[in-house]
């Protein structure tokens, strides 16, 4: 229910607000008006950046402590025959099923079930795990 | 659909005919520009794709907008008579299309493409004669174009795509064969500009604008998530290890053999064969 109340705060209050206050800079009829809403519409932006991020570090939070496998378990889920595809990458494992360049758990040459923390470094930048749904932890 | 949001489909409407005329337009009959068709370390693949051409056919590529000088399979000549056209060109204004990459190994001695007066002539020799001197260079298949088959594990003849062979700006019109279309609208468009459009691979934004995944059939299945489980199922045949995600062609919209069909409508996944990595990277083509 708490949930369910801050999804409703953060979506729809606060980008009401922030378009409302928008318009009000638009059409303010003075210099003064205009840096008296764009000062709120700052605090506005403000919160909903920080309500974002916590929502993200709340989500990702849950998800971690969603399924724990160790390396073992991980290979279980490789891609093939319609299994998930699951990779980990500094000890977290992500769900690339429905990766548009994992097709059949594959990607250039790599197979899903695997610890590619390597492999993934000396191609990628961290920012693009971001998008992807997280399994959980990868247990040592 | 705007066309800043997909080329393919903005320009759908008015994509290869219009090109075609634009060029015959203007360019002088008497006065067509040459062009080599160089088969390098290849199947010959592309040259057999484009005789498949349709709308335009290869008869009216020949006859109406460029003057083949040299192409092997196709050309009447034989042997020095053949190769004596080929040191001829060089002299004019020509397009130089290589298919096939460029076995580097031993002095390109992998891939004789002809003898001259008691001299071996290689692969290798003839891209990097008519390279230098060429005014667009059209690098068509994949192997030309990003080494491909040809230059796959573990590259025994050590080829190279004519893209990294070349120090010059070489179009790159990849594709396990290139579709006709992708060839003949490449030629029809520098023929009218100078300049066609080209993405960061060199590859044109007409033809490479959006990947198969983009236009796909079977993309609403992907969508809801509902997955093809063997070949042979209608469904979304992602989980079996296509490509189409990551391959940027209008395969889906031209389709193959005069537009009757393609590799996804003949229920097979895409392998990716237009792309970077073919086939090395794109394995395995099917998984269960």
């Amino acid at each position: 229910m708490a949930k369910e109340y801050r999804e409703s705060y953060t979506t729809d209050d606060i980008k009401r607000r922030i378009d409302y206050l928008k318009n009000r800079i638009d059409f303010a009829e003075s210099k003064y008006e205009k840096l008296y809403f764009m000062e709120l519409l700052r605090q506005e932006e403000t919160k909903s950046n920080q309500v974002e991020e916590d929502e993200t570090k709340a989500d990702r939070t849950a998800m971690i402590t969603k399924t724990d496998l160790t390396l073992e378990q991980l290979t279980q889920y490789d891609g093939s025959g319609g299994k998930p595809a699951y990779v980990a990458v500094d000890g977290i494992i992500y769900d690339v099923s429905r990766e548009g360049s994992w097709g059949g758990g594959t990607h250039f040459g790599l197979y899903a079930g695997q610890d590619l923390t390597e492999q993934f470094s000396g191609c990628h930048q961290a920012g693009i795990l971001k998008n992807l749904p997280i399994v959980g932890r990868l247990i040592k | 659909m705007g066309s800043e949001i997909c080329p393919v489909v903005g320009n759908k409407q008015n994509i290869l005919k219009s090109i075609i005329d634009k060029a015959i337009n203007n360019i002088d009959q008497n006065k067509k520009i040459n062009l080599i068709w160089l088969e390098a370390a290849t199947c010959s693949g592309n040259i057999i794709s484009l005789l498949n051409a349709e709308n335009p056919d290869v008869i009216y590529l020949l006859r109406k907008m460029v003057n083949m000088t040299y192409n092997n399979s196709l050309m009447a000549e034989e042997g020095e008579r053949a190769f004596k056209k080929f040191l001829d060109t060089l002299d004019t204004e020509f397009i130089l299309v290589v298919e096939g990459a460029v076995a580097t190994k031993n002095n390109g001695l992998y891939n004789v493409i002809a003898r001259y007066k008691g001299k071996t002539i290689t692969g290798m020799d003839a891209v990097a004669m008519a390279g230098k001197k060429a005014k667009y260079v059209l690098a068509v298949g994949s192997c030309a174009s990003y080494g491909g088959p040809s230059a796959a594990r573990p590259n025994p003849s050590e080829s190279k795509s004519v893209y990294d062979f070349l120090d010059r700006e070489v179009i790159r019109v990849p594709g396990c064969p290139s579709n006709p279309q992708w060839v003949i609208g490449t030629i029809a468009s520098i023929l009218i500009n100078d300049n066609p459009e080209l993405d960061k691979e060199n590859r044109p934004v007409l033809f490479y604008g959006i990947t198969i995944h983009d236009l796909c059939p079977r993309r609403s299945y992907f969508d809801k998530g509902i997955f093809a489980k063997k070949l042979g199922e209608p469904e979304c045949m992602f989980k079996l290890g296509c490509r189409g995600p990551i391959t940027r062609t209008d395969c889906p919209i031209r389709r193959w053999n005069n537009s009757t069909n393609w590799p996804i409508g003949d229920n097979t996944p895409c392998i990716g064969c237009a792309r970077n990595g073919f086939p090395d990277s794109m394995e395995p083509f099917v998984r269960y």
